[in-house]
């Protein structure tokens, strides 16, 4: 029989999520990403079983005034310098064990079930997602057996020549860090 | 014709996405919006560390990964 925290793991949608991506990558061929994704699975799997209840940061006591210089140091740094440096690399991973320690913090005490609103938004939100992750999926193994990058293109590759201009690069630096910033945010502890 | 049919799927899904947000922001509207959502499923901490691996990722893989496909 399977003890609690086991079954806990098996029912949690994100382990399963991680571990379908992470084999995804082995078939892309992608040994950094399935690193990635195997670690993060394994990350995913430990703050769903409570094996490490620890707070570490508060995200209430981060200060708009103490972040906002951060974020436009970051912005700066990640659009002005050419993608793929070492500097990029450094920031990321630098950046990574602060963002995981600002959300690691214990549930609120208080468990409410969703309600009828909610749970529609979840599915027709997760349908989306899911939808575009086969469509991509899809283009991904079409691309791969086609042996072309452009008759099949994935997200990837339509992005890649825009990133490549400093607009280009300086708007998705935004983007990603609003997008970060804003998630931040959500579900503080009130 | 590949490319465009590819390309089309990825702007549909994207389009539906932006109605989808439009249509939900509206105070009558029998589904939650996007921000209620993702206020309420940040509560688990497995779904904000998922949230925020698959967004540290995104950045990673465009601006430090080279892209092959």
């Amino acid at each position: 029989m399977l003890s609690k925290s086991a079954r806990k793991l098996l029912r949690n949608p994100w382990v399963w999520f991680f571990v379908t991506t992470c084999a995804f990558q082995i078939f892309r061929g992608s040994f950094g990403d399935t690193i990635i994704f195997g670690l993060a699975a394994i990350l995913i799997a430990v703050a769903a079983s409570d094996a490490i209840p620890q707070d570490f940061l508060d995200r209430k006591q981060v200060r708009l005034v103490a972040s906002l210089p951060v974020a436009l140091g970051l912005a700066l740094t990640l659009t002005l310098l050419p993608r793929h440096s070492a500097i990029h690399a450094t920031i990321f991973i630098a950046v990574l064990p602060i963002v995981l320690a600002l959300v690691w913090h214990r549930d609120p005490a208080e468990k409410l079930k969703p309600n009828g609103e909610q749970k529609r938004a979840r599915t027709i939100w997760a349908g989306l997602c899911v939808g575009m992750c086969l469509w991509e999926l899809g283009a991904n193994i079409l691309g791969q057996l086609n042996n072309t990058l452009y008759a099949f293109p994935t997200i990837s590759i339509l992005l890649d020549p825009a990133l490549d201009t400093l607009l280009g690069q300086g708007v998705f630096v935004v983007v990603w860090l609003a997008v970060g910033w804003g998630f931040l945010r959500l579900g503080v502890k009130r | 014709m590949t490319a465009a049919i590819t390309i089309a799927g990825y702007l549909c899904f994207v389009v539906a996405g932006f109605v989808i947000w439009l249509v939900t922001r509206r105070e009558k509207s029998k589904v939650a919006s996007l921000g209620e959502l993702l206020d309420r499923v940040m509560h688990h901490r497995a779904t904000r560390v998922a949230i925020m691996l698959a967004w540290w990722w995104i950045g990673w893989h465009f601006l430090v990964n080279q892209v092959g496909r």
